[in-house]
């Protein structure tokens, strides 16, 4: 009987006064931080930040806020140069501290080098979600393989980078890419005709390595081609991933009220308390 | 929202299996949104020996492809399989046109965005190594922990632990603890039962590791599919072969004699 006891000792229990205590009813409004590594007000981006933003408030429930937040500046070369998203990460970390503190249900990584996917998840407790991490497992439950479809080769091959990461890459065939910069973004929108007429000729190139999913990466690409009614090429999806981010936010925001969460962090109380200031302090 | 709950087991038809129905049909009420009906349904022919064999699968699967039709004209919004064994994972998929969502698939991956790696707990070898093998299809061997069994959990046993659950908890208490010594740092129940009797028992995590609550989160993701669906997200293709059309479908099945 005493390893029985042992055994109940072990167990955490979660019954529906702590599912209430953590979240009441599920249903109710949740608000989410979706988080960039772009600069808020940044000219370049101005296009594409009206446009994630319209449609956020189109696809999330109609209880669910989403505010979007920045980073300081838009270092050169955050789609791909891991030296800029070091530089990012940092604030991201201390974003989502912040939004942890200010009761916020879930904080959404927006950009699609899923910066600070380690950091957060170690750092806060809040649900978290990564758009590309979220597509990647999204893309594996719809079709057999996947394969990015990018604005240039340098974050293809980040991409491609990420997803081994995270251990799906034997689910993904080679991308396909342009050859623009986030500097494209504006004119893409100006005059779209080539633009989208590129993505389809090179997409047919990873459809004909096997992709059954296409995910569309920077974000900005996944909202041109939304913008532009690009739901299919010869017939294979394009995962909107922005919107996979959004839904699997809400959901991961109703299992937490449930109890369901993530594992705890690898670090101490005292660690994450001694960390948390740091990134907190101004520098 | 509508979604039609499909177990493997003999729920509905075999007056064994009454309790687990009942507990399961509570709990899926209790997961659910407010505007989601899930009708839970099982199939009237099981054999035990299904685990083991591939026929005995494919003869069993058959109900589940009629009943996944069923759904579909009754205009459910989703099909899910609360089995673990991912029975008629390729079928469903030609199948259907509405989303279907498998509960071990789903389980790992949601366990991978909740977690580093993810093990199984499954009642028995078979069942495990059945498990496994799903691991391996779904290209996700590299976040996964090596499980473990409990050595056998006849029926009898599964429906007496809702009543006297401390024999069963210690045996999962072991099996548990072997595999958070491997390194697992999220656990996945290996049977629908199980979960049901674990989340019934209130139990979230074994030694500070959480116990994936696989029956919530097949609900949560199907609520999610459907949404997604509506907001015009559709599945792709899986391999060489195309998908038959529905004409394909209706006259095959004339052909085999199954209408």
């Amino acid at each position: 009987m005493d390893s029985t006891r042992d055994a109940l000792a072990a167990m955490r229990p979660a019954t529906r006064a702590h599912r209430q205590a953590v979240g009441g009813a599920m249903g109710n409004g949740a608000r989410i931080w979706a988080q960039s590594c772009s600069a808020e007000g940044d000219a370049i981006w101005g296009v594409y930040q009206e446009s994630v933003k319209r449609h956020a408030r189109r696809i999330a429930r109609p209880e669910t806020e989403i505010e979007f937040h920045g980073v300081g500046t838009t270092f050169p070369g955050i789609d791909h140069l891991d030296s800029a998203e070091h530089l990012a990460t940092v604030e991201v970390i201390r974003n989502a501290i912040q939004a942890e503190q200010q009761g916020y249900a879930a904080f959404v990584m927006i950009s699609t080098i899923d910066a600070g996917h380690r950091e957060v998840r170690e750092l806060t407790d809040l649900p978290a979600v990564f758009i590309t991490e979220c597509a990647i497992h999204l893309a594996c439950q719809l079709a057999g393989k996947f394969a990015f479809l990018t604005h240039n080769r340098k974050i293809l091959e980040k991409m491609e980078r990420i997803a081994r990461g995270y251990g799906l890459g034997e689910r993904m065939v080679d991308g396909a890419s342009l050859d623009l910069t986030y500097r494209d973004f504006r004119r893409m929108y100006e005059d779209p005709e080539p633009v989208l007429a590129a993505f389809v000729s090179e997409a047919r190139k990873a459809i004909d390595r096997g992709a059954g999913i296409l995910l569309p990466a920077g974000n900005p690409v996944n909202m041109f081609l939304l913008d532009h009614g690009v739901r299919t090429i010869e017939g294979v999806p394009v995962l909107d991933s922005f919107g996979a981010a959004v839904k699997t936010a809400e959901m991961l925001v109703d299992l937490a009220r449930m109890g369901i969460t993530r594992g705890g962090s690898p670090g101490t109380m005292e660690q994450r308390e001694g960390l948390r200031a740091h990134y907190r302090s101004p520098r | 929202m509508r979604i039609w709950y499909q177990s493997y087991s003999a729920i509905g038809f075999d007056p064994r299996w009454s309790y687990y129905e009942e507990h399961l049909k509570r709990y899926v009420r209790e997961v659910a949104r407010p505007t989601t009906e899930v009708s839970v349904h099982g199939v009237p022919l099981m054999v035990d020996k299904m685990v083991n064999s591939r026929y005995l699968q494919y003869l069993h699967s058959r109900q589940i492809h009629e009943n996944a039709l069923e759904a579909e004209r009754q205009g459910y919004d989703a099909f899910v399989l609360g089995g673990m064994l991912d029975l008629a994972y390729h079928e469903l998929q030609e199948l259907l046109t509405i989303p279907v969502i498998f509960i071990a698939e789903t389980s790992f991956h949601v366990a991978c965005l909740l977690s580093p790696n993810f093990s199984v707990i499954a009642p028995n070898g078979a069942v495990l190594k059945g498990i496994e093998g799903r691991v391996e299809d779904y290209g996700l061997g590299k976040r996964y922990v090596p499980g473990v069994h409990l050595g056998g959990m006849p029926l009898e046993d599964m429906v007496a632990s809702f009543a006297d659950p401390g024999p069963v908890l210690q045996r999962i208490s072991e099996a548990a603890r072997q595999v958070i010594a491997r390194g697992a740092r999220m656990l996945i129940p290996g049977f629908g039962a199980l979960n049901v009797f674990l989340a019934a028992q209130g139990v979230r995590e074994w030694d500070g590791i959480p116990v994936l609550d696989n029956t919530a989160v097949l609900i949560k993701m199907a609520e999610t599919r459907v949404d997604l669906h509506t907001l015009g997200t559709r599945p792709g293709g899986r391999g060489p072969n195309a998908a038959p059309s529905r004409e394909d479908v209706r006259a095959a099945r004339r052909l085999y004699g199954l209408d």
